[in-house]
């Protein structure tokens, strides 16, 4: 066997039993061992030293010019209603529910022309107050301290134009809608306590009138009153044209009143015609009958009577009255005489009484017993025919002028009816035509007046956006935290450093230490040579003592 | 490992931590038939300066020590590095017996430290030319006849051409790579490019290793 192939054999043994090997743990294929990493991370501790360094020194620089800064914070409620819920169009209620309205009043609040309405009131020269800390007479390290963010922060009059302040605004007010509540939060960031506040006042106050104005439709207003103005002529026109058609055409008040009217009076005529229709042949029919009865004799003029002959009613009458006058004076001598019985005046009048009475029965007698004679006297039938013949005679030509009359009604009633009845299609077209217009005109004035009330509530600043707290005075900074600015810059740097070296170490492969040769296939590692400096060595025997 | 362990005091750590990598080294190329079936063993690396001279030197040094009659000839004759090592004269040399201008016997510095005979590079105007033919192999042969072992230096792969054709006259090569230098895609083609060589590559050294790791961390991983 050749030297050369005993080598190939031990390769190819070799390489049998790498196979056979397990991977070592972190030397899986695709990853970073980890090993490797802290590896690599000491081989880069300068760098990463370096990079710890440079951001301890951006996070001391920022530390000692930036400026302190003060949170004022207001809110707003979102009301149930205001100047915006009031739609100028009612059928439009989408445009004004309450979570529409909320959702619109944060971009509306964002708007640059609200907050350029803020830098006219506040002035940019106010609003790019420079940063000016302590009192100027700060010594030791706080007055180099003050003075170098004096003099770090400090900016040029030239520079304080409405859209520096407006990118000022833009960065420091903010905002904000917590979830599930109808509160709109509004913070004002400033390196002044009272800086922070007033802009943020301004802001609050500008922000409930830019909120109306936004919902302040002028040409909806306009528009609405001008179609009020329209459909209320149209209204005019319809009821001048019906009130014409009435007083010229139809000669009525009221169309349908006087129609029922005449249909009624119509009706009565009709009736009372008829009536006198009856009654007028009734009465001619009556006098004819009775004519004919008259004048043939059915009905006798006189009719033959037995009656007794009176010949003693004259004097019976006369002693009748002589009676009673005596009765009369015996019944006043009883009141004034003391004893009747003796009285003579009273016993002879008692006596004339009764010759009288005497007298009275004889004559009655008489008269009884008196004979029997027949006489001829009016038949009363024939009286009260020929009574009421005369009577018909004057009424009938009477019943026959009040028929002829009510005729004369009906026909005038008629005619009125039929003219009246005639004009009632045009009567219709006018009144839908006036309906219409009455339709119009008042849904013309509904929107109208919702356009005028929205005015009237927007003129009196009345908006959904209530304020339920001021613009508050901030009582302590809110930033910066110089520690955590420091902290946060050294682990900055330092992480920033080590993301450097994991970047770097990633897509490393260069041969660094005896297992990075061993893992090149079919050459194994028959020795190693560190380099010779101290901690070198005293590492590399380390190793060898924990069986490297 | 840049320098040689005659340069520390024998007792000092650097000299304990040479010898015992060169004792372990040396194991392994027992293990591996040097100085039984292969006698000529060249150490290449694959580019300049990476210590493959100063291995050479040390191993020989460190056998020369141990009683074995030990060559250790310089065959990169674009850097000449093993005469001042051993602060002897640089020419004549290899090249200068390649070329025909000098016999063996004036080229072979004669016990530049205990067993070790050295072979330096010498002056040469076209260093790739004396290895064309078999006289290197002969030369080899040579200075074998009353020596154990004969260790060459071989030029590095990358820089010349040469190099290969010194190879192919060994009976056996090692390859000294230094950390932190070379990508292991590149470890692999020269390592590739070595066996096609057909001489048997007995192994790798490490060399020049740094152990960022400190002790503790390395202790706690």
């Amino acid at each position: 066997m050749t030297k050369n192939l005993a080598d190939e054999l031990q390769l190819t043994a070799r390489q049998a039993m790498a196979t056979l090997a397990p991977v070592a743990q972190g030397d899986e294929p695709g990853g970073l061992p980890f090993r490797r990493l802290v590896a690599a991370v000491f081989r880069a501790r300068y760098l990463v030293f370096a990079t710890t360094l440079f951001g301890m020194l951006i996070g001391a620089f920022l530390a000692l010019t930036t400026p302190n800064s003060y949170v004022s914070e207001g809110k707003f409620a979102l009301a149930a209603s205001g100047a915006e819920s009031i739609g100028v169009d009612p059928t439009r209620a989408t445009d004004t529910s309450a979570e529409t309205i909320a959702t619109t009043a944060t971009y509306i609040l964002n708007s640059q022309d609200l907050l350029m309405r803020v830098v006219d009131r506040v002035t940019p020269a106010r609003i790019l107050e420079p940063y000016q800390p302590g009192t100027g007479a700060d010594s030791g390290a706080k007055g180099i301290f003050y003075r170098i963010q004096r003099d770090w922060n400090a900016t040029k009059d030239l520079e304080a134009t409405p859209q520096e302040a407006l990118k000022r605004l833009m960065r420091t007010i903010v905002i904000d809608r917590p979830r599930s509540a109808n509160v709109l939060v509004a913070t004002c960031n400033a390196n002044n306590p009272l800086l922070a506040q007033e802009i943020l006042n301004v802001f609050m106050q500008e922000a409930v009138q830019w909120h109306i104005k936004q919902y302040e439709n002028v040409g909806a207003y306009e528009e609405a009153k001008k179609r009020a103005e329209e459909t209320q002529l149209a209204l005019e026109t319809a009821r001048k044209a019906m009130r014409d058609f009435l007083e010229r055409k139809a000669h009525v008040t009221a169309f349908d009143i006087e129609k029922e009217r005449l249909q009624k009076a119509l009706g009565d005529a009709v009736n009372k015609e008829a009536q006198l229709r009856s009654d007028a042949e009734g009465k001619r029919e009556s006098l004819a009958r009775l004519s004919k009865q008259l004048d043939e004799g059915a009905i006798k003029k006189e009719l033959p009577q037995k009656r007794r002959a009176d010949t003693t009613s004259g004097v019976q009458r006369n002693l009748e009255e002589a009676l009673g006058r005596a009765l009369v004076d015996l019944e006043g001598l009883r009141q004034v005489v003391a004893n009747p019985e003796r009285d003579r005046d009273f016993r002879a009048k008692e006596a004339e009484i009764s010759s009288y009475r005497a007298a009275l029965q004889k004559l009655r007698e008489d008269a009884r017993l008196a004979p029997e004679e027949e006489f001829l006297v009016a038949n009363p039938d024939w009286v009260e025919a020929n009574r009421m013949r005369t009577q018909l005679a004057l009424e009938t030509p009477i019943a026959v002028g009040q028929l002829a009359f009510a005729e004369k009604l009906v026909e005038e009633a008629r005619r009125e009816l039929r003219e009246l009845v005639d004009l009632e299609p045009e009567f219709a077209k006018l009144r839908d035509s006036q309906a219409a217009a009455e339709d119009s005109a008042r849904a013309a004035q509904v929107t109208w007046t919702a356009a005028q009330e929205k005015r009237t509530l927007a003129q009196g600043r009345f908006s959904a956006l209530r304020d339920i707290q001021g613009a508050t005075l901030p009582l302590d900074k809110e930033g910066p935290n110089r520690s955590k600015l420091l902290l946060g810059a050294f682990f900055g740097g330092l992480f920033f450093g080590l993301a450097l070296v994991i970047l770097r170490a990633l897509p490393d492969n260069v041969i660094r230490t005896r297992d990075d040769l061993e893992k090149v296939e079919g050459i194994p590692v028959l020795g190693v040579m560190p380099r010779l400096d101290g901690g070198n060595l005293r590492r590399h025997v380390s190793l060898r003592e924990q069986g490297w | 490992m840049r320098d040689t362990i005659q340069k520390h005091a024998p007792k000092s750590r650097r000299s304990e931590v040479i010898a015992t990598e060169l004792g372990y080294l040396w194991s392994n190329l027992l293990q591996r038939g040097v100085g039984d079936t292969h006698r000529t063993v060249g150490l290449c690396a694959i580019g300049d300066d990476e210590g493959s001279n100063t291995l050479a030197a040390n191993l020989a040094l460190f056998l020369g020590s141990k009683g074995k009659r030990v060559a250790l000839v310089e065959a990169s004759l674009r850097r000449q590095t093993l005469a001042s090592v051993f602060q002897a004269t640089p020419s004549p040399g290899l090249a200068d017996l390649l070329a025909g201008k000098a016999v063996m016997r004036d080229v072979v510095r004669m016990q530049v430290t205990a067993g070790v005979d050295l072979v330096p590079a010498g002056e040469s105007a076209d260093p790739f030319w004396g290895f064309t033919d078999e006289k290197f192999r002969g030369i080899l042969q040579q200075i074998l006849v009353d020596r154990d072992l004969c260790l060459v230096d071989v030029p590095g792969l990358n820089r010349s051409p040469e190099a290969s054709l010194v190879i192919r006259s060994l009976d056996a090569v090692v390859l000294v790579v230094e950390a932190n230098r070379h990508r292991a895609d590149v470890v692999r083609r020269n390592v590739d490019h070595l066996r096609s060589l057909g001489t048997p590559v007995l192994g790798s050294v490490a060399n020049d290793i740094v152990h960022e790791v400190p002790i503790l961390v390395q202790k706690l991983l």
